[in-house]
């Protein structure tokens, strides 16, 4: 019996079809309870601890300072510009790690006499992180968008490369073959074949090329800036404007997640979720 | 269309501990003439499918040649359709997409592949589904696509690696009518493996039974028409009974089958 058919049944009889209807619209109401209560608890007990004023303000502002400094920043204008200046800079990192990443990583998964020359020099440079590369780049573009995009590019092209290579050794033999049997050309078979079964580990290597990306210009742009959000966290320390750098942070916190929530995820489900291929 | 000839045609492998080889696949002579429908049987592990690969073009020989329509093979092509196992569809193509591909490397337009496409569907019975992704179908529909894109292409000679091995016994039978019906209407040159004593007497004009490694011909038994397709009538209890000893001789080696 279906439980529509079912549900249609208890109504008949009265009563306890209505109680169904109540608990499902509690429980709707509960779904996002479950997973927001910690949070809540957290911000409530870093509201009770920080009007206790046990700490001075500067050190914890209260997360009503916190808001009506986001409120005020938004309002000026000066979170926006930062956000905008960051955003850029980002994208322009990104977009250089994913052109070099996404080929050099086919060429490693496609071709030995690629492979192995190149995966030594690669192996020696994985291990240097990030942001040890800011004081290399300071020296040779000097304070600015260039060293930022620099850093970025040597911090976020890891994950795709290395991904993009694992998608394209792990194809399943059997692709290939059908592709042969079907008389299909060199070049069709690498863009009709390959690149689409390796695009999983694709999607999943870029989703995390950009999280590094993201991740990685603050810390750039707080040792190599004058603006950006990294530079506006760094220089409302020097004013222990607190509140101001812990605005800074959430609204850090809050576009990386929307953006990898809403944009990777919409890519995952119009691909391979769709095809049936998640990892 | 064309037939399939093997003369003299052998396997070996290197040993996984790199000290010689081991034989998959003894000198086999065969002949396939055009239009016949083939069924090679075997216990696993004959050579069988290593056979098959080698007709497709997967694998070379190690001696002999293989002549499809009087051209010896040297590599995969579309004039041999495959079929595999586990259906080897491509899933981030619509079925109809799959089953235009091989009609689109042909460079067959844009247009006219979906026109063929649509009437291998059809006669697949998988019209409607055309704009289906494959994870959205059964397995015996996915085998059903796979056999439509295998066609698609004009082929002379359709091989097929155990094709209803990973289907349910009804769905099995089901297909193997399916395919008889198209393999009759399509007249292809048919090569089927199976492991499957049942679905050789379905499907076979001619049924070759190879040996336990290294594989080599160990009985060929002609099937003839018009029989019943059904492997439990009585008429077949003989051939039944024979096909049975020669593998079960294979498998039990030291003389203990009925």
């Amino acid at each position: 019996m279906s439980l529509a058919s079912f549900e249609t049944r208890r109504a008949a009889d009265g009563g306890p079809a209505k109680e169904t209807a109540v608990k499902l619209f509690l429980n709707f109401l509960a779904r996002p309870l479950r997973h927001l209560w910690l949070l809540a608890a957290v911000i409530i007990v870093w509201h009770v601890v920080a009007i206790s004023e046990i700490y001075p303000p500067f050190l914890l502002p209260a997360p009503s300072a916190v808001v009506q400094s986001l409120i005020e920043m938004t309002r000026s204008g000066y979170l926006i510009d930062n956000i905008g200046i960051s955003l850029g800079r980002q994208m322009t990192g990104f977009a250089l790690s994913v052109a070099f990443a996404l080929p050099v990583g086919v060429l490693l998964g496609y071709s030995r006499a690629f492979r192995e020359p190149v995966q030594p020099i690669l192996q020696l440079l994985y291990p240097i992180p990030g942001l040890a590369w800011v004081p290399l780049a300071i020296l040779w573009f000097g304070i600015g968008v260039e060293s930022i995009i620099f850093v970025i590019f040597f911090s976020s092209i890891w994950p795709l490369l290395f991904n993009t290579q694992a998608g394209i050794t792990s194809i399943n033999p059997i692709y290939r073959r059908a592709a042969m049997a079907l008389g299909t050309s060199q070049w069709r078979t690498f863009t009709r074949v390959i690149v689409p079964a390796a695009l999983p580990f694709i999607l999943a290597g870029l989703r995390l090329t950009y999280g590094t990306s993201w991740r990685v210009i603050v810390g750039a742009e707080i040792l190599s800036a004058r603006s950006g959000l990294g530079f506006m966290i760094d220089n409302a320390r020097g004013l222990l404007r607190g509140e101001e750098v812990i605005a800074g942070m959430i609204t850090i916190a809050l576009l990386g997640y929307l953006f990898e929530k809403f944009a990777f995820d919409f890519l995952e489900r119009v691909t391979i979720k769709k095809w049936g291929m998640s990892l | 269309m064309a037939g399939v000839t093997l003369s003299n045609v052998s396997k070996s492998f290197p040993k996984p501990d790199g000290k010689g080889t081991f034989v998959a696949l003894s000198p086999t002579d065969i002949e396939v003439k055009e239009g016949e429908f083939v069924c090679i049987l075997g216990p696993s592990g004959c050579g069988k499918t290593t056979l098959l690969n080698i007709v497709a073009g997967f694998e070379t020989p190690t001696t002999g040649t293989v002549l499809v329509g009087g051209k010896p093979v040297r590599k995969p092509g579309p004039e041999r359709g495959y079929v595999f196992q586990e259906y080897a569809l491509f899933p981030w193509m619509t079925i109809i997409e799959n089953v235009a591909f091989g009609l689109r490397n042909l460079g067959v337009s844009g247009a006219e592949a979906a026109t063929k496409a649509r009437d291998y569907l059809k006669l697949v019975g998988l019209s409607g589904f055309e704009q289906s992704y494959p994870n959205r179908l059964s397995g015996g529909m996915k085998q059903r696509v796979a056999i439509a894109r295998a066609l698609a292409p004009g082929p002379d000679i359709l091989l097929l690696d155990e094709p209803f091995a990973a289907l349910d016994a009804q769905t099995r039978y089901l297909m193997q009518i399916e395919l008889l019906r198209i393999q009759r209407e399509a007249r292809k040159t048919t090569i089927l493996i199976t492991h499957s004593l049942e679905e050789a007497i379905v499907l076979a004009d001619r049924v070759i039974v190879l040996s336990a490694r290294p594989g080599r011909i160990k009985l060929i038994e002609t099937i003839d028409h018009p029989h019943t397709r059904n492997p439990n009538d009585p008429s077949m209890t003989e051939l039944r009974y024979r096909l049975f000893q020669a593998i079960a001789d294979e498998i039990a080696p030291v003389g203990a089958a009925a």
